[in-house]
């Protein structure tokens, strides 16, 4: 199966994907690992602040992923299951290195002239990041799950291994907390 | 619909920008709620624009995936003839019915044996409501599949964490409800949480068995901390929900206290 040459939209081929890796097919595999590295080592990098943290548990989440293959069931929703995985690996890593990662990405270079303008100015994309970046750990992984990856509120339970009123109730604080924190500097949108 | 309602429907649901019919005809009277609403959209689009360090661990892991020995082959199953599987089904099937009939023989076996002499134990796992209603029934009208652990309980351990998990269902409710404050809501959860730590998790955990009693401990620690979150939430709510959150604390710490004793062997 061609990896890099093959542009076709990956959602549509995921279930035929899965089967083929579960069946051994590697390049199946690194095609999956190209749809989801992205959205995951992004969420990886929010939690943990540390590049080289979210890579290993990136990797980790894909290793993991691929040796328990055999145990995804077709039925299930693959991303859900791989934010799971690297979920639990974050939750380890915490609990075992404890690792100081309270450095907030301010340093980070702008992404650019264009859509940061269109949406926020760039004061307050820093200003986002930091009260990102300020919020309780289960609240912060729940509500970047919805608002980045768009998960629903079921998924998120299944991701977070808790229940959906529980990874409503963290989306719902963070956004209320988020809001209160950046009000002055969100400025509504001229209604037409 | 108040203001306070919208924006938390706003906050809790899935796409703030598409709201339930109610909010959106708050939303078309309210401009204070609509910028409200627009200050959350306007936050949630930033999200993905947030800087993160760039990585080159995709095109490494790519790589490890198609050339590496990291990833070595996923084990493939032989494939199975159609004899073979039949052959398999049918034990598979002949072991399903032996453990079934040994589990009932077992629980048939143990039923009777816990039961002798000692009649005062028969706990109801769904008490039933003076209007005929089980509390089961109620909850599940509010949480469904809520009750599945309670339904599915074999033993009074299992029962009991089961209605553990119902009042945690509905601890998350009323954290929910109490920003809202609509203080008939929050009068049935409170009424609703009483009935399940009393009937529920105190009448199941009255019956249960003394080397069972130790798990006791676990659920009085998650009531104490029930407790001690609607005191705090009280005292920051809205007037028509305080009410509500003080009985509801009231009970979870009175629960503490009953757990706690009925774990070291006490009678409560």
């Amino acid at each position: 199966m061609a990896v890099a040459d093959d542009n076709r939209p990956l959602v549509a081929d995921e279930a035929a994907l899965i089967r083929a890796a579960q069946g051994g097919d590697r390049p199946a595999f690194a095609r999956l690992v190209e749809q989801y590295w992205d959205g995951l080592y992004r969420w990886l990098y929010h939690l943990t602040h540390d590049r080289h943290a979210a890579e290993d548990l990136a990797q980790e989440t894909f290793l993991k992923a691929f040796r328990g293959l055999g145990r995804f069931r077709a039925d299930s929703n693959f991303k859900a299951w791989l934010y799971r995985i690297a979920h639990n690996n974050y939750a380890n890593d915490r609990r075992h290195a404890a690792r100081a990662r309270l450095a907030l990405p301010e340093d980070l270079p702008g992404e650019g002239e264009g859509p940061v303008e269109q949406c926020l100015s760039r004061e307050a994309l820093q200003l986002l990041a930091r009260a990102v970046g300020r919020l309780p750990t289960d609240f912060r992984a729940a509500f970047l799950l919805r608002a980045e990856q768009g998960l629903s509120f079921r998924e998120i339970a299944h991701a977070l291994g808790t229940t959906e009123e529980t990874a409503r109730w963290r989306v719902f604080k963070a956004r209320q907390k988020l809001v209160s924190a950046l009000a002055p500097q969100l400025e509504p949108e001229n209604e037409a | 619909m108040n203001c306070q309602t919208a924006r938390n429907h706003l906050l809790g649901s899935e796409r703030p920008a598409r709201p339930a019919n109610a909010v959106a005809a708050h939303l078309s009277t309210c401009p204070d709620c609509r910028t409200y609403q627009q200050r959350l959209l306007q936050l949630e689009r930033g999200v993905p624009l947030l800087p993160v360090a760039p990585s080159s661990g995709k095109v490494d892991l790519v790589r490890e995936v198609l050339h590496g020995t990291r990833f070595g082959p996923v084990s493939v199953k032989a494939p199975v003839r159609g004899w073979q599987r039949k052959e398999r089904g049918l034990r598979k099937l002949a072991a399903a019915f032996a453990l079934a009939a040994g589990l009932l023989f077992f629980a048939v076996g143990w039923w009777v044996w816990q039961h002798r002499g000692n009649p005062e134990i028969a706990v109801s796992p769904t008490p039933r409501h003076s209007r005929g209603e089980s509390l089961a029934e109620r909850v599940e009208r509010l949480s469904p599949g809520v009750t599945r652990q309670v339904a599915e309980a074999r033993t009074s351990a299992e029962r009991l964490r089961g209605w553990a998990h119902v009042a945690d269902d509905l601890r998350d409710r009323v954290r929910r409800g109490a920003e809202a404050g609509d203080a008939e809501q929050m009068r049935d959860l409170a009424r609703l949480y009483e009935e399940v730590v009393r009937d529920g998790i105190l009448a199941h955990a009255r019956g249960l068995p003394g080397d069972d009693r130790p798990v006791l401990f676990s659920i009085a620690d998650r009531l104490k901390a029930v407790g001690d979150e609607a005191t705090r939430l009280a005292e920051a709510a809205p007037a028509a929900s305080a009410e509500a959150l003080l009985q509801i604390a009231s009970v979870a710490r009175t629960a503490n206290q009953q757990l706690r004793a009925l774990a070291r062997g006490e009678e409560v």
